[in-house]
């Protein structure tokens, strides 16, 4: 049970590089969300990571290349997370998670107008689920 | 914390390990092939949505007025294939183009332009790796002189032949043909010499597409 949900997210790492290869600049990051939804769901650490790992090597090797700039998408992924696990979950927590990655990606691509669209739909998406699933009823 | 920074050391050597052998890095390629080709046909569909009519005839016209042609040994005329600049990226530019092209061919404008290389292909949909972002070394012609022409990074060096002397800066040089077993007329690359970068190796800046329209030249 615990390898094939980690074959899962590895999955879905490969999908969600392949959506923000095409269409990241043109419409929204799909990377951020899941970032997001997975730690709001409790992974454990090394679900998260294997997530990570398979997205930056899929993404930067198939756009750019697997270089500095891979390196440090994954440090700032690394320094966000050390970073927000002392706080609780909460609203601004979740956008402060979401837009340091969402601003690296968008950064790296110049399409900042995808940015607010990110950081628009996170702010409705937090108060129709991710709250429900931190809090409970 | 522990398990984190284990991660951080595991990615790291992967990077290293990908960089020390580059050919590797073509099996990413593969793995998401599938989702690339769906994702590529929304990404064609979202961005048709946006071109207006006036751009389209503009763009018809220039198809229709296409100066290139391939003539084959039997003398039958055959119209190569041809594209539409879609989405224009850093490193990279997506191309709809009416048939599908061969991995690692040419990409030139109108005027027969070098502007990138074929990097993937999805169907229709081609994925082109512009004039400096692969990985290709090949030979030029400048002046009746041989030299080499290496791509690393985003730039694009020519070596030079020591006390070589050139009157203007902008500087065309000929593809011969043996890269073209097929075309009729070399293709160009037009542009400037920058700056020295090392030894004998010389910074070219090439110019940059102004016309949507592009073709294909299979080797």
């Amino acid at each position: 049970m615990n390898i094939l949900l980690s074959f899962l997210v590895a999955v879905s790492a490969i999908v969600s590089s392949s959506w923000d290869k095409w269409m990241g600049s043109q419409l929204v990051f799909s990377m951020p969300f899941l970032a997001v939804y997975f730690k709001h769901l409790d992974m454990n650490d090394e679900k998260r990571f294997i997530f990570a790992i398979v997205y930056t090597l899929f993404y930067f090797a198939n756009r750019y290349d697997i270089g500095f700039m891979a390196i440090l998408f994954f440090v700032l992924y690394f320094l966000c997370d050390l970073f927000l696990s002392k706080f609780k979950h909460n609203f601004w927590t979740a956008l402060l998670y979401f837009s340091m990655l969402s601003f690296y990606l968008n950064f790296l691509s110049f399409s900042f107008f995808s940015f607010f669209t990110g950081i628009i739909l996170i702010s409705i998406l937090y108060f129709l689920n991710l709250r429900l699933i931190t809090h409970g009823r | 914390m522990k398990k984190k920074l284990f991660f951080l050391n595991l990615f790291i050597i992967l990077a290293i390990f990908f960089n020390l052998i580059k050919s590797a890095e073509n099996i990413f390629y593969w793995i998401s092939y599938p989702v690339d080709f769906l994702f590529s046909k929304v990404q064609q569909k979202f961005l048709s949505a946006g071109i207006s009519a006036d751009s389209f005839d503009k763009i018809l016209e220039t198809i229709e007025s296409s100066p290139i042609r391939v003539v084959d040994t039997m003398e039958i005329k055959l119209s190569i294939p041809y594209g539409i600049i879609m989405s224009d990226d850093l490193t990279s530019f997506t191309v709809a183009a009416n048939k599908k092209p061969k991995l690692n061919s040419l990409v030139i404008d109108e005027n027969a332009n070098l502007l990138g290389f074929v990097c993937g292909v999805f169907s229709n949909r081609v994925e082109v790796k512009k004039l400096g972002y692969g990985k290709n070394e090949f030979f030029g012609e400048i002046e009746g002189l041989d030299v080499l022409i290496k791509e690393s990074e985003g730039n694009i060096l020519v070596e030079l032949p020591e006390n070589f002397t050139f009157e203007s800066t902008q500087v065309y040089i000929n593809i011969p043909k043996y890269l073209l077993s097929v075309s009729e007329s070399s293709t160009l690359m037009t542009g400037e010499f920058v700056s020295q970068y090392y030894a004998n190796f010389f910074l070219f800046r090439s110019k940059k597409a102004s016309n949507p329209v592009v073709y294909f030249l299979e080797e």
